[in-house]
């Protein structure tokens, strides 16, 4: 009987209480979104894993020793995941449309409105000012700019900040088009835009050098992240080194989610995630998202009373990050008032202007608050 | 100036001032190429 009592207090069943089991059904829930609805799976899936294992009592977070402590603890505090990520986007990503027309950049400026919209919110309803800042960077709608940032101001809300900014996410073409149509109007929506000039692979190959001198040089705590961005971009642009750029792209970014995924997800104890303060969170994530969709369009709008050839005002709203899917859902929003506008690659601009925007929008607040 | 308001003055203007600087020298450095290009192709024929 001992002997069985022995092998009892052994086992982790004591030590699991009900909010465990709430964890868990985050996880499924999560695990389910993943893989029957798609919803960016490739985190979910992993931060979801991070929370079912993080809440089976055992050593895997404690500090020091653990397995996931140390991905988390080398990973994301020392900050050394976000960049690697923004080295991936970087290299994935085409800066065409911004080259062909720079004035997108600053839709990509507009769209950080809605941080500091929700950064004054989160003040408002007793956050501390690095909470706060973290939780606004939400509306930027960039997950490693999200784990970024949290890690150097506010580590504690990384897990429940990174949750909510990818939720929102792949929540993109369900949020933002209601939006847009509230504050554009049919013909607004109708405007077409003129076919971009063909860019060449020496453009191409300039722009990430400048971007990386002018935002390092601007915003020194961006630079960890514009200088990633900037070199992913180079390789793949020179044209010379595809292996390094294909590396960046597929195997390096894959490795990073992996790690980056399940230590988030593992920053989600139930002690940590079921407060009220997080409920906080994701009604604020949903109020930043909210407030960068109209901020951008609000400042296409804007822009258009100056410029002679008119933007859609649509594609202001692909300055939230979210590539490419909030370029997507403009140009859906866009086809559904005029079949044959085909808006994506204009808001594709806005859209990689949206990552940059987000980048300094972080280094700005880390420059000032810490 | 209290901080919170000093955060959201200097994120918002540094973003703008960002975003406008990249779009001038984005704009120099398309120039340039364009030149350089053209250059390029000159010589070849």
């Amino acid at each position: 009987m001992e002997a069985l009592l022995n092998m009892w207090s052994s086992m982790a069943f004591d030590n699991l209480y009900w909010g465990n089991f709430v964890m868990w059904g985050i996880a499924f829930l999560f695990i389910y979104l993943a893989v029957k609805k798609d919803f960016e799976p490739l985190l979910l899936l992993p931060i979801a894993f991070g929370i079912l294992l993080v809440n089976l009592p055992s050593d895997i977070m404690t500090e020091g020793q653990g397995l996931l402590w140390r991905f988390y603890h080398y990973g994301e505090e020392w900050a050394v995941i976000p960049p690697l990520i923004f080295l991936g986007i970087g290299a994935m990503t085409d800066f065409g449309p911004v080259i062909a027309n720079p004035k997108t950049l600053l839709l990509g400026a507009g769209a950080q409105g809605g941080v500091y919209v929700t950064f004054f919110g989160a003040l408002a309803a007793g956050f501390t000012i690095y909470e706060a800042a973290t939780i606004g960077i939400i509306g930027g709608a960039d997950g490693p700019t999200t784990i970024f940032l949290a890690a150097k101001l506010a580590p504690h809300m990384m897990g429940v900040c990174a949750v909510a900014a990818y939720s929102y996410m792949a929540l993109v073409p369900i949020i933002q088009p209601p939006i847009i149509k509230l504050l554009t109007t049919e013909k607004e929506r109708k405007i077409r835009m003129k076919s971009m000039r063909k860019v060449s692979k020496l453009e191409k190959i300039f722009f990430p050098i400048v971007t990386c001198i002018i935002i390092c040089l601007l915003v020194p705590d961006a630079a960890a992240l514009i200088g990633m961005f900037c070199f992913g971009n180079l390789l793949r642009e020179s044209g010379v080194v595809d292996r390094l750029s294909n590396t960046a792209q597929n195997e390096l970014m894959n490795i990073v989610v992996i790690f980056l995924g399940i230590s988030v997800g593992a920053t989600m104890p139930a002690e940590v995630f079921l407060s009220p303060k997080v409920l906080y969170v994701f009604g604020l994530g949903i109020i930043a998202f909210s407030a960068a969709t109209a901020t951008g369009v609000l400042l296409a709008k804007f822009m258009n009373l100056f410029l002679k050839e008119k933007i859609n005002p649509i594609i202001g709203a692909a300055g939230v990050s979210a590539v490419p899917m909030a370029a997507r859902v403009a140009h859906k929003v866009g086809q559904e008032a005029d079949k044959k506008n085909y808006l994506l690659m204009h808001a594709m601009g806005p859209n990689v202007a949206g990552v940059i925007g987000t980048a300094i929008a972080a280094g700005m607040f880390i420059s000032v608050l810490n | 100036m209290s901080l919170p308001l000093y955060t959201f003055v200097a994120g918002i203007s540094g973003v703008f001032i960002g975003m406008i600087l990249l779009q001038i020298f984005v704009t120099l450095s398309s120039k340039l190429a364009i030149y350089i290009d053209s250059k390029a192709e000159a010589k070849e024929k």
